[in-house]
């Protein structure tokens, strides 16, 4: 009987993790298909995006609640009764039981509570990777020059994006004039990324469309001739940071120049707190003092 | 138990009640919600908001709970099938834990209590989903009317304290967010 609630258990963790990465990932594509985040489209297009989306969610609840029918376990026919959920036998369910085939308390083989919020956490987390990579594929696939040439007629591809990703660092200078811009950006900003050491000062200022950030958050820290453009601009301060930077780059560009600049900007803070912290130190004290 | 009365009307309508009911779907949804808001926004300030709302929630959950343990510690009410016995049809599993409050109300109420702060229209639709589940939690037997009130205004409450807590704390979450917007995933 024990055996049966520990199958039972990992049988019903197994098919939720499952549930709850589809849906997670399709509440994902709907998400980042009204925001425009292409960097974790799993499809080039944005109906297309949104529409996988609300396939998956579908797909993700109908299976799960129909596969007692196919799938078996602790929802054997005849043995699923209402009031109780114990003394389930092994089997496949029929169509009628199949509504409280999953319905099962935790002291019989079900989830609790703080087990559907681990699995769903977990299940978020692999969602996000998930579209992450194949976001990175997409847009690196589409943005090839032969694909993007083809879809010259996508409205929600802003110009930029279809030139700057693949690219990366290898880019000739000409593919590294657009990082940031999108519909709203005047053609001047899409000319000069910020904190590269070959523009002039004025173009330094102004890489992404975000005119609500103080001209303070758009002034380029040190450049760093690796990292894109967009992330010259320090820890999350930039309109084309975070999320923002994956409407125009893939995922794994993001994180990995966003991991570099963090460790960068902390580095940088440390270095400029100690170097203003010490002031304050006893032995500084008493030296001020002694020279008073 | 006038709502349980109906149970046995239309069995179509019982096997909907049983899945809309179940541990699994209303919660999934819920936090599918709150999962999804965080990549939301269009821009960097409504983006903000909404991953604020998302931090919210996620704290509410926290403290509704802690809420609902202490009160489950220090009173024990019974569920209204061990009270009512044969007068109540039971279309679920026999649960074990205290019937007041419900802690499935209070989860989703404060989900939908910290969207709502954020998001009015997405918040008045997560807090009319909260509303069917509450009903038809009764309706299936495994609570009473009082017990998925009692649930729901430790959610909305749960869902204030958090927000408060924000206010007053207000650099942490913000830092928070920045810290996660500087390894590109906020």
């Amino acid at each position: 009987m024990t055996d049966q609630i520990e199958t039972a258990a990992s049988l019903m963790v197994r098919d939720y993790l499952i549930l709850a990465f589809l849906v997670s990932l399709g509440a994902l594509q709907i998400a980042v298909s009204i925001s425009g985040i292409r960097g974790l489209w799993l499809l080039p297009n944005q109906l297309l995006t949104r529409a996988l989306g609300i396939l998956l969610i579908g797909v993700g609840i109908t299976t799960y609640i129909l596969s007692p029918l196919w799938v078996e376990g602790p929802w054997a026919a005849g043995s699923v009764a209402d009031g109780t959920s114990a003394g389930r036998e092994w089997g496949t369910a029929t169509i009628n039981e199949v509504s409280a085939a999953r319905n099962i308390n935790d002291i019989h083989g079900g989830m609790a509570g703080t087990a559907y919020a681990i699995v769903f956490l977990l299940a978020a987390v692999l969602a996000t990777t998930f579209a992450a990579i194949l976001g990175t594929l997409n847009v690196r696939i589409s943005n090839s020059p032969t694909l993007s040439r083809g879809s010259e007629g996508d409205q929600h591809d802003p110009p930029s994006f279809r030139r700057g990703l693949g690219g990366g660092h290898n880019d000739p200078p000409t593919s590294r004039k657009a990082p940031g811009g999108g519909h709203n950006n005047p053609p001047s900003s899409r000319k000069a990324p910020a904190g590269d050491h070959n523009n002039p000062p004025s173009s330094r200022k102004e890489p992404g469309g975000d005119h609500n950030n103080p001209p303070s958050s758009r002034r380029a820290p040190a450049g760093d001739h690796n990292n894109p453009p967009s992330f010259r601009r320090g820890l999350g301060g930039g309109p084309t940071d975070g999320l923002d930077a994956l409407k125009h780059t893939d995922a794994i560009s993001t994180f990995a120049s966003s991991s570099r600049n963090l460790i960068r900007t902390a580095k940088s803070d440390a270095n400029e707190h100690m170097s203003t912290t010490h002031l304050w130190s006893v032995p500084s004290l008493i030296a001020r003092m002694w020279r008073n | 138990m006038w709502i349980n009365g109906f149970v046995g009307t239309s069995p179509t309508f019982d096997h909907i009640a049983r899945i809309v009911a179940s541990d699994y779907l209303m919660p999934l949804a819920f936090s599918a919600v709150i999962f999804a808001i965080w990549f939301v926004g269009r821009n960097l300030a409504e983006r903000r908001r909404y991953q604020r709302g998302t931090l919210l929630a996620a704290t509410a959950i926290g403290i509704s709970n802690l809420i609902v343990d202490i009160i489950d510690s220090a009173y024990d009410r019974q569920r209204p099938f061990d009270e009512l016995g044969d007068s109540l049809q039971l279309i679920f599993y026999r649960s074990t834990d205290p019937s007041f409050p419900a802690n499935p109300m209070a989860v989703v109420f404060a989900i939908a209590m910290g969207v709502w702060l954020v998001d009015r229209r997405i918040g008045w639709t997560l807090m009319a989903g909260a509303a069917i589940y509450s009903v038809i939690r009764v309706y299936v037997g495994t609570f009473y009317p009082t017990d998925v009130i009692g649930g729901a205004v430790i959610g909305v409450i749960s869902a204030l304290i958090a927000w408060f807590l924000f206010e007053l704390l207000k650099p942490i979450p913000e830092l928070f967010l920045r810290l996660l917007r500087g390894i590109g995933i906020a």
